[in-house]
C-alpha cells in the first residue's frame, strides 16, 4: 500500500467505492459428471466415434495445458482450499483462480504478477488480496493435463451437452466429464445413460481417477529449529546436525533473498545465521579453535552484509503503523520518507544480492559443509567434543540462565539503559540455546519454559527497538536533509514520531518489574531447575569419607 | 448482483450486438452472467441459438408464481446463460399495466437471481414504455450505444429529460457505436470527453464493422469467432471501462 493510498480520505471525482469483497455464486449453473474406463481404458478416438454415431457431435483438436501453480512462500491460497493456475501462452497467460475444479474467476494479464496489486482491478484482485496480503504469489511447479473438448448439438446447432475428454498425463487413463447445460435436463440424461450403457463406463465419485493433487506447496515454512537428539549423542556430533540444518535453511533462503522475491526469505536467513553464530559462541571446546574463530569470522561478515536490507524492509513494513499513528495531515508529509527508505533498500539490496552470488559466500558454504560431513573423532582433546551433548547442554543454558536471574534482580527503576541492554542480550543468547538444544527435552515442556522466557524478552526487546528506531528515525532525517529530499512538514512529522515512540519507551520500561517478577518467580524457577540444573552430587558410598 | 441494460429510443443503433458482446467478455473474466432477450424480436436469443420460446409467454413469466429460473438456457459458453425473447413479450405493456406497482416488476423477477449471477443484462426493444420504466427501476447503469450524428444527440437529450427529477435514476452510460472512420459527421463528434448533456461518453467507441455484421451469420458472439480483431478488441475495452464504473 502506497502513502498516497493510505491518506486518501476523499475519493477523487467519478471514482468507485472501494470494491465489495467478491461473494461466492453459491449454485453453479451447470450440473456435471465425471465417468472413469475403470478397468477398460478405451481411447479418445473410440469413444468419441461411438458418440458421434448416435449424437450430432462437434469435437475440437485435443490440447495438452501446461499450467503453472502459484502460492505464497507460506501456501495461503492453497489454505482457503484454492488454487491459483497460470495456463494458456506466455503471451497471453490466463490467470485462473480455482476451487475444486470450479473456476471461481479469470484474468488475463502478462506477465503474471507477483504481487496482488500488480493484478488488473477486478473480481480476481478482490478475492486474493485478504488472502494473499503483501505477500509475493510465488510460481511452485507445472502440471501438465491433456483435454479434448467436444459439444453434443441440436437442430440449430447449439450446444446442449459439453463433454470433455480428460487425462492427467499422456497415457494415463481417461476419463469423460458430461456437463449440463442450463435448460437441456433431457439431453443430459440421455449422455449420462449413454456414458453406461454404451460406453462401458462408471460415475466416478469423488476423486476417483481425477488428476493427481494439485502441486503441493512445501511444507509450511517455519522457523522451528527442529533436530532430533539423543542426550547421549556425543556433543560434536549433536553440533554437526544443528549447524547442517541451519546451513540447508540459509541455503533454500539464498535465491529468494537474492531476488528480492520476498522479504521472509532474507528473515529467514538470517535467523539460521544468527543461529549459527550463537551456538559458535556458545558451545565452545567442539572444534578445533582455529575452525571456530574462522567461522565465526566468516559468519559475522554474512550477518553483516545482510543487515542493511533487513533494517529497511523492516522500516518499510513500519510505515503503516507509523501512518495510523499520525494525523492526517502530518500522514501526507510521511511520503518523502517512504521514497527514501524505498531508495536506500533498492540500494543495499543490490550490494546484498552481489555478496551472495561472490565466491567468499560460495566458499563460505561449502567448506562449512565440509566441516560438518567430516567424520568425528572418538577421542578428542576438546573441552566438550565427546561429551554427552545432553551434559553439555543442560550445562551451559543453567549457566546463562542464572546469570539471566542475577542480573535481572539488580535491574530496578532507576537503572541507567546499559545494564538493561545487557540483560537483553543476556536472554537472548539463552534463548538461542533454549532452541537449539529444543530436540533434547520433551516438547510441550521446553515450548512453555521458552513461552516464559519470551514474556521477558518482549519487554526487553521492546525497549531496545523503540530506541533503535528513534534514533534511526533521526538517522533518516539527517541524510534526507543533506541530500534535499526532506520538506519541514516531513521533518516535523517525523519529529512527532520520534517523540510517540519515546512516550512508548517509557510505558514498557515501567512493565520491566513486572515481567521480570513473573519470570523469576519461585515456580518458574523450579521448573527451569527441573529441566535445566545439574543433578546433585550421587549419595557417597558408606565408608567414603572416612 | 449488477443489472445493466443496453438501451435506445432508437433502433438499429447495435444495443443487442452490444449486450450478447458484452456479456460474453463478462462470462470470460469468470463471472456468472445472465443475459435477458426483452425484444419480442427475440435477435440476441437468435444469437445465441436459441428457440424464441418461453412456456407460458410473457404472461406467464410476470404473473406466474415459479419465477424466471426454469426458463434459463445456458448458451455455447461457459457461465453465460440466456432467458429467451417470446413473441408474446410484444404485450408485456398490458401484462404489466394490470398488476399493482407495474415499475417494480422487473427489480422483483430479478431478485431471486442475485445467489445465481454476478451481472445480469438486458436487452431492451427501442421504444419508452411500461417495460422501459421497468428496467430504468431495475438497472444499476444504463448502457446507451449512440450514433455519432446530431439526431442520435438528440434523442440522447430526451432520454436524460426523461429521467430527470426521477427519484431513483439510474447511471446513464452512452458511448459511441458504429462509428465509421471515414464520415467527418461521425468525427467530429465522436470526440474523447465528449458530453450530452449532463453525461460524458465513454472513452471506447465501437467501430462500424463487417465483424460485427457477421455476427447473424456466426449466430455467436464476436470474440468466439473473430477473437483478433479490432472489434472484438472494442468489446473488451468496452467491458472493462463498464465494469469500473458500475462495480
Amino acid at each position: 500500500m502506497s502513502i498516497a493510498e493510505a491518506i486518501a480520505t476523499e475519493a477523487p471525482p467519478g471514482a468507485l467505492e472501494a470494491p465489495q469483497p467478491r461473494q461466492r455464486r453459491t449454485s453453479r449453473t451447470s450440473e456435471q459428471a465425471r465417468y472413469v474406463g475403470g478397468a477398460r481404458n478405451p481411447s479418445p478416438e473410440r469413444l468419441l466415434e461411438t458418440l458421434r454415431a448416435s449424437f450430432n457431435l462437434q469435437s475440437s483438436p485435443p490440447s495438452t495445458q501446461v499450467e503453472t501453480a502459484y502460492d505464497t512462500f507460506d501456501g495461503r491460497i492453497q489454505a482457503m482450499g484454492w488454487t491459483l493456475r497460470a495456463c494458456g501462452t506466455a503471451a497471453e497467460p490466463d490467470l485462473e483462480l480455482r476451487e475444486g475444479g470450479r473456476v471461481l474467476h479469470r484474468e488475463i494479464c502478462a506477465p503474471v504478477p507477483g504481487m496482488v496489486d500488480d493484478l488488473p482491478d477486478g473480481a480476481l484482485r478482490d478475492a486474493l488480496a485478504p488472502v494473499v496480503g503483501i505477500r509475493r504469489m510465488l510460481a511452485h511447479g507445472t502440471v501438465q493435463s491433456w483435454v479434448q473438448p467436444a459439444r453434443v448439438l441440436d437442430k440449430e446447432r447449439k450446444t446442449v451437452v459439453r463433454l470433455y475428454l480428460e487425462r492427467a498425463d499422456a497415457g494415463g487413463p481417461i476419463a469423460l466429464r458430461i456437463c449440463a447445460v442450463r435448460g437441456y435436463p433431457k439431453r443430459y440424461k440421455a449422455l449420462k445413460r449413454f456414458a453406461t450403457r454404451h460406453l462401458g463406463l462408471t460415475e466416478a465419485r469423488g476423486t476417483d481417477g481425477l488428476a493427481p493433487p494439485a502441486v503441493s506447496i512445501p511444507e509450511h515454512r517455519t522457523r522451528k529449529l527442529k533436530v532430533p537428539l539423543e542426550p547421549e549423542l556425543p556433543t560434536v556430533d549433536a553440533m554437526k546436525a544443528i549447524y547442517k540444518t541451519l546451513l540447508t535453511t540459509i541455503e533454500d533462503n539464498v535465491e529468494g533473498t537474492r531476488d528480492d522475491l520476498d522479504s521472509e526469505f532474507l528473515h529467514d536467513l538470517r535467523v539460521a545465521v544468527r543461529r549459527t553464530r550463537a551456538a559458535l559462541s556458545q558451545v565452545k571446546g567442539v572444534f578445533p579453535s582455529r575452525t571456530t574463530l574462522r567461522f565465526k569470522m566468516q559468519f559475522r561478515w554474512l550477518g553483516q552484509v545482510t543487515g542493511p536490507t533487513r533494517d529497511l524492509d523492516v522500516y518499510l513494513l513500519k510505515i503503516p503503523s507509523y501512518l495510523e499513528s499520525l494525523s492526517p495531515r502530518d500522514r501526507a508529509a510521511l511520503a518523502p520518507l517512504q521514497a527514501y527508505l524505498e531508495q536506500r533498500q533498492r540500494a543495499e539490496q543490490q550490494q546484498l544480492a552481489a555478496a551472495l552470488r561472490s565466491r567468499r559466500f560460495a566458499d563460505l558454504t561449502r567448506s562449512w559443509r565440509a566441516v560438518l560431513d567430516s567424520p568425528s573423532p572418538t577421542r578428542s582433546t576438546l573441552a566438550n567434543a565427546t561429551r554427552p551433548c545432553g551434559e553439555v547442554a543442560s550445562e551451559r543454558i543453567w549457566k546463562v540462565y542464572r546469570r539471566v536471574i542475577r542480573d535481572g534482580r539488580r535491574i530496578g527503576p532507576e537503572t541507567p539503559a546499559t545494564p538493561v541492554h545487557d540483560l537483553r542480550l543476556l536472554c537472548k543468547k539463552l534463548r538461542y540455546l533454549m532452541e537449539l538444544f529444543r530436540g533434547l527435552y520433551d516438547d510441550d515442556t521446553i515450548a512453555k519454559r521458552i513461552k516464559e522466557l519470551k514474556r521477558l524478552q518482549e519487554n526487553l526487546g521492546d525497549f531496545n527497538d523503540l530506541e533503535v528506531q528513534q534514533l534511526a528515525l533521526t538517522t533518516f532525517a539527517r541524510d534526507m536533509t543533506s541530500s534535499g529530499s526532506a520538506p519541514v512538514e516531513t521533518l516535523m512529522a517525523m519529529g512527532r514520531l520520534v517523540s510517540q515512540l519515546e512516550a512508548e519507551q517509557q510505558r514498557v520500561r515501567t512493565e520491566f518489574a513486572d515481567r521480570f517478577a513473573a519470570f523469576s518467580s519461585p515456580t518458574t524457577r523450579e521448573r527451569f531447575h527441573d529441566l535445566f540444573a545439574p543433578p546433585p552430587f550421587p549419595p557417597l558410598p558408606p565408608g567414603a569419607l572416612s | 448482483m449488477k443489472i445493466i441494460a443496453t438501451y435506445n429510443i432508437k433502433g438499429g443503433v447495435g444495443k443487442t450486438a452490444t449486450a450478447v458482446n458484452l456479456a460474453y467478455n463478462a462470462a470470460q473474466r469468470g463471472a456468472q452472467t445472465l443475459v435477458w432477450d426483452l425484444d419480442p424480436q427475440g435477435a440476441s436469443t437468435y444469437y445465441f441459438r436459441v428457440k424464441p420460446k418461453v412456456k407460458g409467454g410473457g404472461e406467464k413469466l410476470v404473473r406466474g408464481k415459479r419465477g424466471i429460473s426454469s426458463r434459463i438456457r445456458g448458451t455455447d459458453f461457459d457461465g453465460l446463460d440466456l432467458l429467451p425473447a417470446d413473441f408474446s413479450y410484444r404485450n408485456l405493456d398490458v401484462v404489466l399495466d394490470d398488476l399493482k406497482r407495474p415499475e417494480r416488476q422487473l427489480s422483483r423477477m430479478l431478485k431471486p437471481m442475485s445467489k445465481e449471477y454476478d451481472w445480469v443484462i438486458l436487452d431492451c426493444s427501442p421504444n419508452i414504455s411500461l417495460i422501459s420504466e421497468s428496467v430504468f427501476n431495475a438497472v444499476d447503469a444504463l448502457v446507451v450505444p449512440t450514433i455519432p450524428t446530431t439526431l442520435s444527440m438528440r434523442t440522447l437529450a430526451t432520454l436524460e429529460d426523461h429521467l430527470h427529477g426521477r427519484k431513483k435514476k439510474p447511471k446513464v452510460l452512452p458511448f459511441f457505436s458504429k462509428v465509421h472512420a471515414r464520415n467527418s459527421v461521425h468525427r467530429k463528434l465522436c470526440r474523447p470527453g465528449s458530453k450530452s448533456g449532463r453525461y460524458r461518453f465513454l472513452d471506447t467507441a465501437i467501430p462500424q464493422s463487417m465483424v460485427i455484421e457477421k455476427m447473424g451469420l456466426q449466430r455467436a458472439p464476436v470474440p468466439s469467432y473473430a477473437p483478433r480483431s479490432k472489434s472484438a478488441t472494442a468489446y473488451r475495452k468496452l467491458w472493462r471501462e463498464i465494469e469500473h464504473h458500475v462495480r
